[in-house]
């Protein structure tokens, strides 16, 4: 990731390009009108599968006492929820990349059934070794964690809550602590 | 909510006076003035016609999708450092893809063109490698234009602000939207530097004007549409005043595969695939290519015949040649307190200090730089921390606390010069889904161009340290793909060998044809081409008008 340009991201986000690739008509299938039940079943994913990237997202945000992270902002739900609708065509990198961390991962243990620690260890060799699969499961616990919450992430908007971003449709000045008229007066 | 015309339709088989292809900066302009001086017009725009209650916050359902610009996925790029490099698959050209174009997902800066851009050439001299020249006019002749952008479509901002900017006959119709925490800090760090931070020129109202709402500041600028139609984008300006002249039909999903000419080597009309790929020729008696610095030169490429064997208007071989950018070293910085870039405006404020680099740097050009916050959280999270920041972990979610609220960044835009290797041409392989040849880029930076970047993040880094930065970081000068400012393809001129229009943008090989768009530019500027596209836009619809009106068409 380091030997890209970040700026490059801005126009097409590395590992979440296409997950964000899909048409108008396929998303409307995954828009926020229809929202994700939560006592539904998988849409698309098994419960090994799920239980894998659950794991696997929770070490890309952790949760911490009093700071929700991807395992409360129900990522694996946005995940199921997109495979099954806009981002179907990336169903078989998602699978496979699964697959690259359970081989990481080895000795026919699941991932999820392994220790923080070593859950860690396996991600730091999978991102080494196989960068692609590694983005294919990173970049949708990213957007799983900060998407729109209609999507079945971002559950209670605890992404946005973490980043401090507040979700309204307008604002007046001032916006932060530098533009305050103090502030705007010293000039400093 | 914009007003849904009853605009007029006509028949493929009536010879309108003027198609113009894609409706956008330049097409929007080109249809409202057109139509306004009496003629009969076509708008053919190749993606679909939004309004302001299509549009929405969520940035997976917007910012990346596609839905306001070309989808990579039906119409592929390839992309090629050199001629010699083979061209592989690769996102290379973003442009807005919808009525009203690129002006209705951008951030709105509005720079003018200084004087100096117009006649580098003859002020500086030529550089090894770069075909640089003087453009056929002068900012003195732009500068009324300039100015009739700015009433027209609503630009806010301060005249006299800086010290650096070109004459100008009137101030601005607006005032500058409210400083940001970004441009409070701006200004302290260039005031410590010596230079002057002034208030960025947008496109955006700051109070309500023409029938159109003030921007309620709600940062969902760039890469999205506004819902307050507050941006003065050429969907909330021109086309609603187009088709209220009862002559004017934009005719959305209408995606043009060629430009028609007879044996006398007029052009008849164009032909295009409607919404269901079906071939439809619409006749007319002009046509006007305003389809942005890629499509443009493309769609040329894409119309040769048996008397333009080598692409429609390109007896000079320098259609599609001469691919401009502006270049763009970004870099990021964190302070000590809350600035919440994500509200309101990308940019606050502006440094010129640098757009004329003196001859002790050794360097041609210059660059402006601005201070601004483009992230919506997703992308944020993928791509606004320091390049050395960990991407995931724990390390990884406190950084994102700590930055988000607190950071800004400085974009310093450059000169690119004019590259005869650079060039948008047609892939031989790759194909779009309409079996059209896909568009193919070759670019590599001037040796001048990568240093210039190096410079002005120097500055940028200087300008920021200055303003109290806490931590301030670079990410790196690589070329920037997709490249969204597309420039030169089609230059203007006075020499017909090294040009592909005349100073009335019409093309030398072809009487009615007439080119206007970022494929006109002779020089790239600094950075911001659209309010200059737009002056070109206005002025050329004065000069094609009269034309028409004279029987010289």
């Amino acid at each position: 990731m380091h030997d890209l340009s970040r700026r490059q991201f801005i126009g097409i986000a590395g590992g979440i390009a296409a997950w964000l690739a899909a048409s108008p008509a396929e998303l409307r299938s995954a828009s926020p009108d229809t929202p994700y039940d939560p006592a539904q079943q998988y849409r698309v994913l098994t419960a090994e599968q799920a239980a894998a990237f659950d794991a696997f997202s929770a070490q890309v945000i952790p949760s911490e006492p009093g700071s929700p992270g991807a395992r409360d902002a129900n990522v694996v739900r946005f995940a199921d929820n997109a495979l099954a609708g806009f981002a179907r065509k990336e169903r078989p990198a998602f699978e496979k990349a699964l697959v690259a961390l359970a081989n990481a991962a080895g000795r026919g243990i699941p991932f999820a059934s392994l220790g923080p620690a070593r859950q860690i260890a396996v991600m730091r060799a999978l991102e080494r070794s196989n960068h692609d699969a590694f983005e294919a499961l990173r970049g949708p616990a990213i957007a799983g964690m900060f998407c729109n919450p209609g999507y079945g992430g971002n559950a209670n908007k605890a992404g946005w809550k973490m980043l401090g971003f507040q979700d309204a449709f307008s604002w007046q000045p001032p916006f932060g602590f530098y533009d305050t008229p103090a502030e705007v007066k010293r000039r400093g | 909510m914009a007003d849904v015309q009853q605009s007029v339709r006509y028949q493929p088989s009536d010879e309108v006076d003027f198609v113009i292809v894609g409706a956008g900066a330049a097409g929007g302009v080109m249809a409202r003035e057109l139509a306004r001086s009496g003629f009969r017009v076509v708008v053919l725009e190749q993606g679909p016609y939004l309004h302001e209650s299509d549009f929405t916050h969520d940035e997976i359902a917007v910012g990346k999708l596609h839905a306001l610009t070309n989808d990579h996925a039906v119409a592929p790029n390839t992309f090629r450092a050199t001629a010699s490099n083979p061209a592989k698959l690769r996102p290379s050209a973003t442009y807005g893809r919808m009525v009203g174009g690129g002006t209705v997902h951008f951030t709105g800066n509005y720079w003018r063109f200084h004087e100096i851009d117009f006649v580098e050439h003859s002020r500086k001299g030529s550089v090894a490698g770069a075909d640089r020249d003087d453009w056929p006019i002068t900012y003195a002749e732009l500068e009324p234009y300039y100015t009739k952008v700015e009433w027209e479509i609503g630009v806010s901002g301060q005249a006299g602000a800086s010290p650096f900017d070109p004459p100008r006959s009137k101030p601005y119709p607006l005032p500058p939207l409210p400083v940001k925490s970004i441009g409070v800090l701006a200004e302290r760090g260039a005031r410590k530097m010596g230079w002057t931070a002034f208030p960025a020129p947008m496109a955006i109202l700051s109070q309500p004007y023409r029938g159109r709402s003030a921007c309620v500041h709600c940062g969902f600028c760039e890469t999205f549409g506004c819902e307050m139609r507050a941006k003065s984008s050429t969907l909330a300006t021109m086309i609603p005043e187009a088709e209220k002249t009862g002559r004017c039909e934009i005719r959305p999903l209408s995606y043009v595969r060629k430009v028609n000419t007879n044996d006398a080597g007029r052009v008849t009309g164009v032909t295009y695939f409607d919404a269901r790929k079906r071939e439809v020729m619409q006749r007319a008696k002009a046509v006007v290519l305003c389809a942005n610095g890629a499509e443009t030169p493309r769609l040329l490429l894409m119309s040769a015949s048996k008397r333009f064997p080598n692409g429609l208007a390109n007896s000079s071989g320098w259609v599609g040649t001469h691919l401009m950018f502006n270049g763009g070293a970004f870099s990021g910085a964190l302070f000590e307190h809350e600035i919440n870039g994500y509200k309101g405006v990308v940019d606050s404020r502006v440094v010129h200090d640098f757009y004329e680099l003196d001859r002790k740097h050794g360097i041609d050009g210059g660059g402006g730089i601005d201070l601004r916050f483009e992230f919506a959280p997703i992308t944020y999270a993928m791509s606004g921390l320091p390049m050395d920041a960990p991407t995931w972990g724990i390390e990884y979610k406190k950084m994102l606390r700590e930055y988000y609220n607190r950071s800004l960044f400085a974009l310093a835009h450059t000169t690119s010069l004019p590259v005869p290797t650079n060039t948008i041409s047609l892939d031989d392989r790759e194909q779009d889904a309409w079996g059209l040849p896909a568009l193919r880029m070759t670019f590599s930076e001037h040796p001048n161009d990568v240093k210039l970047y190096s410079f002005m993040q120097d500055r940028a880094m200087e300008l920021l340290g200055a303003a109290g930065a806490v931590k301030a970081w670079r990410y790196p000068n690589d070329t920037f793909l997709p490249a969204v400012h597309l420039l030169g393809t089609c230059r203007m001129g006075n020499d017909p060998t090294r040009s592909v229009v005349n100073r009335d943008h019409r093309a030398h090989d072809v009487k009615n044809l007439f080119i206007v768009d970022g494929s006109s530019f002779v020089t790239s500027g600094r950075g911001q081409p659209t309010m200059t596209i737009q002056a070109l836009a206005f002025r050329a619809s004065e000069r094609i008008a009269r034309l028409a009106k004279s029987g010289e068409i």
